[in-house]
């Protein structure tokens, strides 16, 4: 279980992971959102030789191939705190989709629930919320 | 409040560029290539490469897409997925015209996101959605179909002003709803921007100013020692935020504020 990692800068507190799976090297960080009050779920995954792999092309990969079916649900943008281009889970869908599960304890635990089946993460950083 | 001059003259403003292209990077051509673009501050490098693209693709007889290349100026890579003015404003300290910019095609940087019109619109719509939430907890835009989203994104590439404002007037409109929050961001050079939650007034009830905004997101910062510009312009900092929010943003209904030391 690789564990996940707080960080701060000028710029926020986020939370890493980074792990090894198959073939790939999988970054994993949560942020917290100001305007929409929740947590937004960052990731990226790196080949084997340690280039950022393009979600969405053409693959053989069947790892891959799953996580495009939610492709809808995952973009590309700016990780507010390191400034690099992470995919990302919609924010704003985040907050629809808590909403559906309303309670108001264990908030973290329920928004991973909901996130973690896109990309088969394996456990919650239950500090995270504390600290953000 | 609302200056039509102001926001037709945002939308119009242009910066003079030339794109190189050099042997290193591109072998099977004899001597650097340069080619000159007017290009709108209020767009974005991926939607603005292509006729620049196709020159290039004639003197190498192979087709080069965006894809193919990223950009540089002065030894930094431009975030293409920010508006040209910003980049502008943000890498280009004295007024040398045209902004000469460096097209690479080897050592792709995977900092950057993929130039893709795609991932354009996606990042602009996250914004405007971003933006609303600020300001009208995002109750605009949930009542706006997927086809004017697009509009407002459509609107940029193709840098028409009438069909951009004819949308996003109702992003603009305020009378009911009171403004939640200011959607603005600031930037200084090699950083990613800060973004807080800026209300339209202060404590006091007196209208929020630019400098009041800056020192919320920057508590330590020393203004003195700064130029705070926007638009390409020193703006006072005494504006009311409220104000630059209605006439200053870019069309992702953002105030991108750059901070650089004097």
């Amino acid at each position: 279980m690789d564990p996940w990692i707080i960080h701060k800068n000028n710029l926020g507190v986020w939370a890493e992971q980074r792990s090894i799976l198959d073939n790939f090297v999988r970054t994993c960080s949560i942020t917290y959102n100001s305007a929409y009050g929740v947590p937004v779920l960052w990731f990226n995954l790196y080949d084997s030789d340690g280039q950022r792999i393009t979600l969405g092309s053409e693959t053989d990969n069947t790892t891959l191939q799953k996580l495009s079916v939610y492709k809808n649900l995952i973009s590309e943008n700016e990780h507010p705190c390191l400034g690099m281009a992470f995919y990302n889970l919609h924010p704003c869908h985040t907050e629809e989709l808590i909403k559906l599960l309303s309670n108001e304890k264990n908030y973290v635990i329920k928004w991973y629930s909901v996130v973690h089946p896109y990309v088969l993460l394996p456990s919650p950083p239950l500090n995270f919320y504390k600290e953000a | 409040m609302d200056d039509y001059e102001i926001r037709r003259n945002i939308w119009e403003g242009k910066i003079p560029v030339e794109f190189d292209f050099d042997t290193r990077e591109f072998t099977s051509i004899r001597s650097p290539q340069s080619y000159f673009a007017m290009l709108p501050r209020i767009s974005y490098f991926p939607l603005c490469l292509s006729k620049a693209l196709k020159f290039l693709s004639l003197s190498v007889d192979e087709d080069i897409d965006v894809k193919d290349v990223w950009l540089e100026y002065n030894g930094q890579i431009l975030k293409w997925h920010y508006p040209i003015g910003l980049l502008y404003d943000m890498h280009v300290a004295d007024v040398t015209l045209p902004w000469v910019i460096n097209v690479r095609s080897q050592n792709h940087p995977d900092e950057l996101v993929h130039p893709s019109k795609d991932t354009m619109r996606h990042i602009f719509l996250q914004a405007i959605k971003e933006a609303d939430q600020l300001k009208h907890r995002g109750q605009v835009i949930s009542s706006m179909t997927k086809d004017e989203h697009n509009r407002l994104f459509d609107s940029v590439v193709n840098n028409k002003f009438d069909d951009f404002w004819s949308v996003n007037k109702r992003l603009m409109h305020d009378e009911t709803n009171k403004i939640s929050y200011i959607p603005i961001r600031f930037y200084e050079p090699g950083s990613p921007f800060k973004q807080v939650l800026i209300s339209p007034s202060n404590e006091d009830d007196s209208p929020c100013t630019l400098e009041n905004a800056i020192r919320k997101a920057l508590p330590t910062i020393d203004l003195s020692s700064y130029t705070v510009i926007s638009q390409g312009i020193n703006v006072p900092l005494n504006t009311p935020v409220i104000w630059m929010a209605r006439n200053l943003s870019y069309p992702d209904n953002f105030i991108h504020i750059l901070l650089r030391k004097s």
